[in-house]
This record gives C-alpha cells, structure tokens and sequence, in this order.
C-alpha cells in the first residue's frame, strides 16, 4: 500500500507543498509541488542538514529550528523563517531535538512578546496558538508543543525574550 | 629568520580575548613560546580559552572587573610565570599605566614605551607633534576649547561644516559633525558631556570636517635600533558609525606618487615619537588626494590581516622579536606590496534592524575555503555569543593576485560563509561587494549612507521553496519515524535519512 502525506512550508507571502510517499516496502521519496520527484536527499548532522538533489543541481539545506512549526531554514545560504504544518493543518515539525520538548515553549529567536493567547489552566492542543512573537519583523504564532494544561506563563504581552527562553509551560491534563 | 634561533621567550600571556588572542596564540605556538590566555567566566568555553597552552581565570563577565583589570591581568601572569604580555588590540592594549605595569612588575611589554603611548593617546599633544615633524594635519584648533562663543569663532575661520572631537576619545567615540554655527552651542555641550563620561576629560577640539573622506592608513613598525619601516597603506573606508567593516590593501583610489608621500609621513610620525613595535598612522584624505594626519594607533590593528597576505609578513612575529630586543626582521627596500587583501569584519549586529547587536549561540558555522582564503575565528559551533563584549566575532580575509581576483575570491567566499543562529552582518558584506562604486574603488566612508536594508533582502531571498520544502518533509517523516521504529537511534543511521529516485529505480528493476 501507498501512503502519501503532504508537507506544507508557509512563509509571510507564499505556500509550497512538499508530498512524502512510502510504499509497502518501506521505500520513501518525496515530490515538489509541481509532481516532480527529487533525485534523492540525504539527512546529515542528526536532521541539521539535508543534502538534497534535484534534477542532478546541489542544494544544502540548513535548518535551526527552535519551537513546534517554526524553523529557520535555508537552500544553499538563502531563506529565513518558515513554519512547517502537515496536511490537517497541524503542527508537524518536531525537527530540532534541542528545541521544544512537548511540555515546554520556547523561543525560537529573541523577539518581542506581542500577544498572550492562552492563559493558566487553560486546557490546550498540540498545534493551538498560545503566543505571537514578533521577530525579523514578522509576526509568528507559536504553537503549543502538545496536548495539555497550561501551567506556567513566564513572559507577559509587551515583554522582549532572547532566544530559547522558556514562554510556557504545559502540565499533563488530569483527563 | 634561521631555525636555530632560540625563542626570545618562553612564555607569553595573553591579555585579551577572542579572535585576536587566538591569533596571537598561533604565532606564539609557532615561535616555541608557550601562549597563555586570560579569560573572564562566561569566557571559560570561548574558543580562545579552549585552545590555549594554559589559561587563567581573570574574573566576572564585565570587562572592567576582568579584562580591563590590570591587578587580575598581572596577578595571572604571575601565576603563569610569563615572561612578557601581548596586548592585542582594544582592552588595556593603549593603556600607558597598563604598559608601565606590567615593565614594573618584570614582565615584557609587547608594544611601544608608555612615553610614546601617552604622546599618541591625547590628540592634541599628537597633532603638535605632528605638525612639528611636518606631517599635514587637519586645518582646526591645537587647544581645547569649552567656551562655546570661542568655538563659534574658530569654526568660522575654518568655515562649516566642522567636527567636534572628544580629546582623549577614539574608536568613533565622543565626535559631532555641526553643519552651522546655530547648531554650534548645544553640539558642544553634549560633544564634551559624553567626552566627560566616556573618557573623564571633557576637552575637545575643533577641526575641518571633510565632506567625503577617505580612510587611509599606514603600517609602521620600529625596533630598538633606531630602524623605522612602513608595511604600506591600508583604506579602510568602509565605515558605520565611524567603524570600520571592510578592509583592502593596497589601496585602490591612490597613485604611486600619493602613495609614497603617504608612507614617508607615516615613518616620520613613528620616528618623532621614537616608536618601536607596531604601530599605525592614520590619515583621512580629501576628494583631491590631500591627506592630514588623523591619530596614531599604538598597537596591533585589527586589519592586520591585510597587510600580512599582501606584504607577506607576520606582524605579531615581528612584535614579539622587537619586544625582545631583537632588530626588525626586515628592511624597507625588502618590503613589497603583491596582489590584493581585503578584510571582512564579521559582527553579531542586524544589520535590517539599524545594526542592534543580536546574541544567540552558533548553530551552524561553515566558513569559506580554499586558496586565498583566511578565517580569523573567534567562536566556535555551539558557543553563545556573550553580552558583555564587543560583537566583532571573526574576520574573513581574502587575497587574490589583483583586486578584480580579490573581489570575485570575496563575493564567493561571501556566498559561502555559513552562520546560523542569530542575525549577522554577512549580508551587509555580500551587498558591499556588489556595490558599483565599491568595485570601482573610490569611495568615500559615506558608502554605507545609502545602505537601504530592503536592498538586503535579495540576498536572502529564498526561491527554491521546492527543495526547501522538500528537505524540510523529509526531515520531519525521518526524525519522526526513525525514533518510532527504533526508539532512539540516531536520524542519520536510519533508513529513511536516505530516499529517492535511485532507491525506487532498484526496486523496479526487482
């Protein structure tokens, strides 16, 4: 059987989709938007890097991703950030393993807390909006890492945060 | 210089940090001396600690409690029994009480005399000693002045616009152009207020201030032996904020003619003030090719580098024979320039939000390679840049054997350089290089007034969301299920970090 799952990159002004296929046999390749299959890639540096080839050109792909969907990546020295969602719409990018761990949002540049979406105890999902972070002079939402109760807001509305700091913190829900 | 000689020391403390303590530790290394370096506590796993013979605690964070600490900088050379101590550049290094300390204490100082330091470090003194050994120096007053009225007569006689200059100031620090005599009163007061709280003397002078300048400046070293030379000019004429950002030797918008008459003024301003060690002379020059004499810089220059690749010399070598006692390792008529050097200072500023320094740890560093290419490093991967310091975190050098060579060499390496984890100024480099009266090679310090940060964009603008997004499934689905099949096996040990065509064609072909 074949099984197909899309990948959606989002950027301030554009959207690209990237559709993953595996067969019954464990053989995986992935398509452009366009229905063109890449040559091949390969995951270097534990998931840091991807080598990737496309119709024989070179590309190193560069990710320092820091929270749930949003990453920095770059193609051969170029881009910025991204968010990364699978087809539902959720949160799909679990890249960085140094990053956010399913009970903790961090973030994922210095920037300036703009918004507060959650509060203490609310009840969360993996994928919901709790804060928008304002950097690179983009706002991004950054969603909760995991399903689960809001336990700890460590920054307010207004407040600037360097990179990797703890924003909140999410306790199992007693479900 | 024969391999019998004998180092002149046997070991060398380095009072400073990052990428200039590891170059001197390079040079140290390769001389048989034993390279000592001091480091404050966030600095304990900076690179240059990392990579020292030995290294000594010199206290907290904040350079004055640390590195700007002459007790905590000798009380480690004493611990170290070095023999002489490195200043590198910035820090204590222009310091005459530092040099003088360190003399009374036993130890060797790298540099100059604390008597010709103190002439250097005050620029009126310097100007008078200038101007008596006729060296050409700005139109403008000899003495302080605080009375503004008196500072409105002589800006007249100069004529506006004019430039307000901290004494004692340096580094950008503590100057004021005035466009006319309105603005005159209240820029002197705030000019001398900052004078008086940057460097506790609130004098200041008055001078030409010259519309489109170019930085021009000359490498001189002397010895004990009464032997001056100059290593040529260096243009440093792009510039933020009064600093330096870029680099090139040998000049590009002087003569020959220019260019010897720069260089002789340059050996009689080392010469009157008796210098040994390394020192630099700078100049500003106008659109006409005049050149004044602008202040003396008593130690090592950051853009070093340049002058090295193109004369083919190691300076801080050189530093150390003469603090030795030892006669220059070269004459004048044996010194030439070759090819074409230029510098890229590598700063943790973002340079799309006016240049704010950015903090964050090194994610990612790949520098540029290969044939004409130097990296003068001072960080490392996962190393957080710290607050206290100066966000100059590595320079990149590139030679090239003419300067159409050194602009193609820089625009690749530029392309090339890889550093991620907060925002930088490489960007801003790859935006120079393609600058149309940059590659001309006339341009004034005003170059980077028409910076437009939007301009930037271009160079980080993504188009290959495909690849990108590409790359970016795959990771994800390999991370995910590599660890979900196999519990923690690292990702680039799992079957899935490599897919494609060539996979699928196998399997058809079964």
């Amino acid at each position: 059987m074949e099984l197909r799952k899309k990948y959606i990159v989002r950027t301030e002004d554009r959207e690209t989709v990237a559709t993953l296929v595996r067969d019954g046999s464990g053989q995986v390749w992935v398509e452009t938007s366009d229905g063109q299959q890449i040559d091949d890639a390969i995951v270097l540096d534990g998931g840091r890097t991807v080598s990737v080839r496309l119709d024989g050109r070179m590309y190193l792909v560069d990710l320092t991703a820091r929270t749930d969907t949003a990453l920095r990546a770059l193609v051969n020295g170029k881009g910025g950030l991204v968010h990364l969602y699978d087809e539902l719409g959720a949160a799909a990018a679990d890249v960085d393993a140094g990053g956010a761990t399913a009970r903790e949002l961090r973030a994922d540049m210095p920037g300036l807390v703009v918004e507060l979406k959650c509060a203490v105890g609310d009840t969360v999902e993996r994928g919901q909006p709790l804060l928008v972070l304002e950097a690179m002079k983009m706002q991004n939402e950054l969603a909760s890492p995991g399903d689960g109760v809001v336990e700890e807001i460590l920054v307010s509305a207004g407040q600037s945060v360097e990179s990797n700091v703890l924003l909140v913190r999410l306790a199992e829900s007693d479900d | 210089m024969s391999a019998v000689t004998p180092p002149p020391f046997r070991k060398v403390l380095i009072a400073n940090r990052g990428e200039i303590s590891i170059r001197v530790q390079s040079t140290l290394r390769e001389m048989g001396i034993v390279a000592c370096a001091i480091y404050s506590e966030p600095d304990r796993t900076a690179r240059h600690t990392l990579f020292a013979d030995e290294a000594y605690p010199v206290g907290p964070g904040p350079s004055s409690e640390s590195y700007l600490s002459i007790e905590r900088v000798l009380e480690a050379a004493r611990t170290a029994k070095v023999d002489a101590i490195h200043p590198g550049y910035g820090f204590l290094s222009e310091n005459a009480e530092f040099a003088r300390a360190c003399v009374d204490a036993g130890f060797t100082f790298i540099g100059p005399t604390p008597e010709s330091m103190r002439s250097m470090g005050n620029k009126l003194s310097a100007r008078e000693i200038m101007e008596e050994a006729g060296v050409p120096v700005v139109p403008g007053l000899t003495e302080p002045v605080a009375d503004p009225d008196r500072a409105i007569e002589v800006a007249a006689g100069i004529g506006y616009p004019v430039l307000l200059k901290a004494a004692s100031g340096g580094g950008g620090k503590g100057m004021r152009v005035v466009q006319s005599a309105k603005e005159m009163p209240s820029a002197l007061d705030r000019t001398m207020g900052e004078a008086r709280s940057a460097f506790g003397d609130p004098s200041i002078f008055v001078e030409k201030f010259i519309e489109r300048p170019r930085h021009l400046e000359v490498q001189v070293m002397g010895d004990t032996h009464g032997n001056v030379v100059h290593l040529f000019e260096r243009e440093c004429s792009v510039q933020r904020r009064h600093q330096k950002v870029i680099e090139e030797s040998p000049s590009p918008s002087i003569d020959k003619d220019t260019r010897q008459r720069l260089c002789a003024a340059a050996v009689d301003a080392a010469r009157a003030v008796d210098y040994h060690g390394a020192g630099t002379v700078e100049f500003i020059a106008d659109e006409n090719d005049d050149f004044y004499f602008l202040e003396m810089n008593t130690r090592l220059q950051v853009e070093h580098p340049v002058t090295e690749e193109v004369v083919g010399v190691d300076l801080v070598r050189a530093q150390v024979e003469v603090a030795a006692g030892r006669e220059l390792p070269w004459r004048q008529e044996n010194l030439h320039q070759r090819g074409h050097a230029m510098e890229f200072r590598i700063y943790a500023e973002d340079p799309f939000n006016n240049f704010a320094p950015s903090l964050g740890t090194v994610l990612r560093l790949r520098t540029p390679q290969g044939a004409g290419i130097r990296n003068d490093l001072g960080i490392r991967e996962g190393y957080t840049v710290p607050l206290h310091y100066d966000p100059m975190l590595s320079k990149l050098i590139v030679f090239g054997e003419d300067r159409e060579a050194c602009l193609a060499r820089s625009r690749r390496a530029l392309d090339e350089y890889r550093l991620l984890g907060f925002v930088h100024n490489v960007a801003l480099h790859r935006w120079v290089v393609q600058h149309e009266e940059f590659r001309r090679g006339r341009y004034s310090t005003r170059l980077l007034d028409g910076f437009d940060p939007e301009e930037l964009k271009a160079f980080l603008q993504d188009d290959e969301y495909d690849v990108m997004a590409a790359a970016l499934a795959l990771v994800e689905a390999g991370v995910g299920e590599a660890s979900h099949a196999t519990g923690s096996a690292p990702p680039e040990l799992s079957r899935w970090g490599h897919v494609g065509r060539a996979l699928m064609n196998h399997r058809n072909r079964t």
